[in-house]
């Protein structure tokens, strides 16, 4: 038998009794603290209320509203499409499942944003990919949506846009079945024309 | 610190660059070593030529070992690792299908492209058969869909599954693999390689 042989033969064996006397170090799915940090600090899990009005209005299939408050609060009220998923029952193995899924993307609200958070980074620790928050919660929904402030006059006419657009996502919302016309500020006068004499000029 | 993707030290956008990268290499060594050669290859089936068992299990050897080792040095974390999920029914069939088709056409789907790249005609053919496979599967998938998904395991290991430690799996592994290289070459002089 070759030396060469011999010697890759031991080198193996030799790698392979290492490998074996190693001390395992626990495996886990969670993800790093550095990284969720990273995550926390990006702000990229917010949707604003007007992306999450303008997505349910076109009812855009890949959005899931999940309602994270106790079920009296969400059987009170909660947003069209929203499921109820407690915080303290987040855990359980069916709402795991259904958050884990990959096809939609999971919005977490509460009445502020402290609990939606929460369950955000409860997910996050899991290694939960699609799970976001609606930023400000239900609460900033009434401010922006439900109620929206008219913008003040020396608003870029983005401002007004949106306004136009919070006025009748509200009004979608409320079950409303026509946008409210706008008042005109003066009725337009209509200022009859009179006929111009065709004075006969020439003829036969 | 690794692995690199999952933890975002590589970007996905770099992902698909390196990947293309090691897959030029793989290609080239898979020629280089002569796995463009069907009859290299179905000579595992027959017996006289064993080289794709030796390079496998050199690879898988050498992978876990060394996955092993860096793990316990802290350069990669096995947890993050991405395991292929196993489906029992799909896999067995799949198994079947691909066994078939490797001992009677001389390829396996990587060995075809290396070998078409040298400008072998059943190679090719076996190119265009994969695609053609590929197709047909995504056309028929509403019919076998239920097929594809029975039998869902998750992302299972073999070590969890027999119970025993990765470390001790992983010796066993590198035993088998020893033993093997001292065995095949008894086989391989028994059996006569055919002439063509």
């Amino acid at each position: 038998m070759q030396k060469g042989t011999i010697f890759l033969t031991v080198v193996a064996l030799g790698i392979g009794v290492l490998v074996w006397l190693l001390p395992e170090r626990p495996e886990s799915n969670d993800i790093p603290p550095h990284i969720l940090l990273h995550d926390i600090g990006s702000g990229t899990r917010f949707y604003s209320t007007d992306q999450i009005a303008s997505m349910l209005i076109g009812r855009d299939p890949s959005l899931q509203l999940i309602d994270v408050r106790d079920p009296e609060a969400y059987d009170k009220f909660h947003l069209p499409g929203a499921v109820n998923i407690p915080l303290k029952n987040i855990l359980q193995e069916e709402n795991i499942d259904m958050l884990s899924g990959e096809e939609q993307q999971h919005v977490f609200y509460s009445n502020g944003t402290l609990r939606a958070n929460q369950a955000w980074v409860l997910t996050k620790r899991m290694g939960i990919k699609n799970t976001f928050v609606m930023q400000g919660g239900l609460n900033h929904w009434i401010e922006t949506i439900m109620n929206p402030p008219y913008p003040p006059s020396s608003a870029p006419s983005q401002a007004f846009d949106l306004y136009d657009f919070r006025v009748a996502a509200g009004s979608y919302f409320r079950g409303e079945t026509a946008a409210p016309v706008k008042k005109q500020k003066a009725p337009v006068k209509v200022v009859p024309r009179r006929k111009k004499k065709v004075t006969v000029s020439g003829g036969c | 610190m690794g692995p690199l993707v999952p933890q975002g030290i590589i970007s996905p956008e770099w992902d698909f660059i390196i990947a293309l990268v090691i897959g030029i290499g793989f290609g080239f060594i898979l020629e280089g070593a002569g796995f463009s050669s069907s009859r290299n290859l179905v000579g595992l089936f027959y017996g006289y030529d064993f080289v794709v068992l030796r390079v496998f299990f050199t690879g898988g050897a050498t992978a876990a070992a060394g996955i092993l080792l860096m793990d316990y040095f802290g350069w990669i974390d096995i947890g993050q690792l991405y395991v292929q999920p196993t489906y029992w029914g799909a896999a067995i069939v799949g198994g079947l299908i691909m066994g078939l088709g490797f001992v009677t056409g001389g390829f396996c789907p990587g060995t075809s492209f290396a070998a078409a790249s040298i400008g072998k005609m059943d190679a090719l053919m076996f190119v265009v058969g994969t695609f053609l496979g590929a197709f047909l599967f995504g056309e028929t998938y509403p019919l076998i869909q239920n097929f594809v998904n029975s039998g869902y395991e998750g992302g299972i290991k073999i070590y969890d599954s027999l119970g025993m430690s990765r470390g001790l799996f992983t010796f066993l592994l590198i035993l088998v693999a020893v033993g093997m290289f001292y065995f095949v070459p008894v086989i391989e002089k028994k059996v006569r390689k055919p002439e063509y």
